[in-house]
């Protein structure tokens, strides 16, 4: 790593920003890619998991004591004990539940909540099971993956600070972009553009997703201490407290019993009033079924405040009375609006679409940033440190285009191999998930090969992935376009005009690539 | 109603975006030509306009999700503005003429 | 100056982590609950462990924040610890 020129604060900062930058780009273009990406989570499962493109509920359902029976039934004569149930909703039109049986048998069942019937669970991760934990912990096992995510974010924060200091006109940046001028001043264009006029919107959701884990964080050093040491400080922090989960344990004699659905109205009608919105439940969770000691913890989630599910209302099932019920602080509500704003869970489409747009910006961002480096760098170090400047350019293209290509080839394998179908053994998500990071290892080791040319040539690959995808989705499930926008599908139609715009874009950047031999970051 | 607030939002953001873009010498010169234009006054009726978007918005979702509307309107706004400059900078001169110097 | 950089990076962290637990007490003995005492004093702790980070490189990186910022860490971090084995916490 080059010294620190010894000079004063703004060159100090704009070295912090550049090896920041440089060090950090591919590991935050990732968790931004994937971030974007989890905005439409939902929708890309029902893309990716056609059985549950149902019609939306008109009507939250309200029959929950029969969900109670479909559990019972999936595992006929053994005693169900425990029940959490996610509602069905806009978003996700079914009713997900986790049972577990006496025996510790374990069912997750997936239920039409129309029809009262079961979907077959579908063989996908799609966006939920797989982007989104890209997007919260790399899916790198144990709390590896939360720690570099977390110290990522903490870079971001960084990164922006030290970006705004080193500005000396941040307000003549916002309308500045040349985009006939030479690559190296026009991709600085675009990073100015796209950091400054998304400045709030960036500072706001890299620190609110540091506050979504804020007293898992600081309690890390506290886990990993000796037992003896850390213990009391655990308990201080500990997460039980801190989300404030009803438990208790079962008395061992039978009870309970009473019906389900008029709690969960009370518990909607209580909300309704405190709020002055509606508040459906949106989480349910029964614990010792049965039992004496019976409880059912509901929490609610009211798709028009920006604060996400403070509420939890616990019932006892033998009584039907209330045992707890939680009215947040208001340090509470200030994380919880900041956990909101991150996770997106409200009801407001032209604000979910700003954040995809806000997300790409920032994914723009941190690819124009790279290419101005490496343009910069090109000149002054190709003769001197040939191999740092080809390393970091190869990093820069498998992590900008060769994820954007990896996020493409997972979306067309999983149109390729039918639902169900096992090839060599593997049951569909698992080689969803392979073709993943096989493709995306494939595009490191062609962008080393490469070099600039990486670039163009993943272009094309995208662009033919994405409409392959479009192409397939309609050929595995008739639901193309127009029949989708028929059948009231809009996240089908959503998905399938960004695939179409991922596939122009893509298409435009190759040819502009193809005129010159610059490189140009690929705008996904 | 709520559309109403919008599309009023929108056109106030516009607004405001093209006449504090235009209120910056390099932006007049490519969107209008030689010479400058009122700056002062087109920042002073610039600002206002951003103030009433958020405005807008507020009235139409409320505190939280007013001010984020508002917040990516002009996000968007800015950039429709920015790409305007660079590809169809005569677009602007209709909103530059009343501002331009000896024109009254 | 890798040494540097890591007295600054792990120095902060000592600092943010044990210092939000010693103002995560303060603030209880203030009157606030446990719950929101702890929210709090993480939520400033990061925005804190930033400015940290920016004091570290601000003029170029020198040995004296560097040390003063990975001994507070230390001292941090220690107290905290102590808190918690005496039970103060």
């Amino acid at each position: 790593m080059a010294d620190q020129p010894n000079t004063s604060f703004r060159p100090s900062m704009n070295w912090v920003h550049t090896w920041a930058g440089v060090v950090l780009g591919a590991l935050l273009f990732i968790i931004f890619w994937m971030g974007t990406m989890s905005v439409f989570d939902r929708e890309i499962d029902r893309w990716m998991q056609p059985q549950t493109r149902l019609a939306s509920p008109a009507a939250p359902t309200t029959s929950y004591d029969s969900l109670l029976d479909i559990a019972r039934a999936a595992e006929p004569g053994k005693q169900l004990t425990k029940l959490t149930i996610g509602t069905a909703n806009t978003r996700a039109p079914f009713a997900t539940i986790h049972a577990t049986y006496a025996d510790k048998t374990r069912r997750t069942l997936v239920v039409d909540t129309i029809t009262n019937r079961l979907i077959p669970e579908p063989a996908s991760l799609g966006g939920t099971g797989f982007l989104y934990p890209m997007h919260i912990n790399l899916i790198l096992p144990g709390v590896w993956g939360w720690w570099i995510v977390m110290f990522a974010a903490i870079a971001m924060l960084l990164l922006l600070v030290t970006g705004v200091i080193i500005h000396h006109k941040i307000f003549a940046d916002f309308f500045t972009f040349r985009p006939e001028k030479k690559l190296r001043r026009s991709s600085l264009d675009l990073h100015n553009l796209s950091g400054t006029i998304f400045l709030p919107f960036h500072f706001l959701i890299t620190f609110s997703g540091l506050m979504v884990f804020s007293g898992w964080y600081t309690s890390i050093p506290w886990y990993v201490a000796p037992a003896s040491v850390g213990e009391p400080v655990a308990a201080l922090i500990n997460e039980a407290d801190q989300y404030g989960h009803f438990r208790r344990e079962a008395a061992g004699r039978p009870g309970g019993g009473v019906a389900l659905a008029p709690l969960v109205q009370r518990a909607e009608a209580i909300w309704r009033v405190r709020h002055g919105t509606a508040t459906p439940a949106d989480y349910i969770d029964i614990d010792h079924i049965g039992d004496a000691q019976g409880y059912m913890a509901v929490r609610g989630n009211a798709p028009r405040r920006m604060v996400s599910d403070v509420d939890e209302i616990v019932f006892d099932l033998a009584t039907g009375r209330i045992v707890k019920d939680s009215t947040p602080t208001t340090t509470r509500t200030v994380q919880k609006w900041l956990e909101g704003f991150h996770l997106v869970r409200f009801d407001h489409w032209l604000i979910r679409w700003f954040y995809f747009i806000g997300g790409l910006a920032g994914c723009l961002m941190i690819a124009t940033g790279f290419v101005f480096w490496s343009v910069s760098r090109r000149k002054r170090d190709a003769q001197t440190q040939p191999l740092k400047v080809r390393f970091v350019e190869a990093l820069t293209v498998a992590a900008v285009s060769g994820v954007i290509l990896a996020t493409c080839a997972y979306f067309v394998v999983n149109r390729m191999i039918p639902e169900g179908a096992s090839p060599g053994g593997f049951p569909r998500f698992v080689i969803e998930v392979l073709t993943f990071f096989g493709a995306w290892l494939a595009t490191a080791v062609h962008a080393g090969v490469r070099q600039a040319s990486a670039w163009k040539d993943q272009a094309w690959v995208i662009a033919g992935l994405s409409v392959a995808a479009i192409l397939l989705n309609w050929l595995t499930t008739g639901h193309h376009p127009i029949a989708a926008i028929n059948r009231d599908l809009w996240a089908i139609v959503g998905m399938d005009s960004m695939l179409l715009l991922n596939a122009v874009v893509a298409i435009y950047a190759a040819r502009r690539l193809g005129q010159s031999t610059l490189t140009v970051g690929d705008a996904p | 109603m709520t559309l109403g607030l919008l599309m009023l939002a929108i056109v106030s953001a516009l607004a405001s975006a093209i006449l504090l873009a235009l209120s910056q010498e390099r932006n007049w010169r490519i969107a209008y030509g030689p010479g400058a234009g009122r700056r002062d006054r087109m920042r002073r009726i610039g600002w206002p306009f951003a103030l009433l978007t958020f405005a807008l918005c507020i009235a139409r979702d409320g505190a939280s999700f007013g001010t984020m509307l508002g917040l990516f309107m002009l996000a968007a706004v800015f950039v429709t503005v920015t790409l305007m400059l660079a590809f169809r900078p005569r677009w602007l001169r209709p909103v530059a003429l009343p501002f331009a110097l000896g024109s009254e | 100056m890798p040494c540097r950089i890591a007295c600054v990076l792990l120095g902060g962290y000592a600092l943010w982590s044990g210092g939000a637990v010693l103002l995560g007490v303060a603030l209880r003995n203030t009157g606030l609950s446990h719950t929101d005492a702890m929210l709090v004093a993480t939520m400033l702790g990061s925005l804190c462990y930033v400015g940290i980070i920016i004091w570290g490189f601000a003029a170029p990186l020198r040995w004296r924040p560097a040390t003063v910022i990975a001994l507070s860490g230390i001292a941090a971090a220690t107290a905290a610890a102590w808190l918690a084995r005496s039970g103060g916490a």
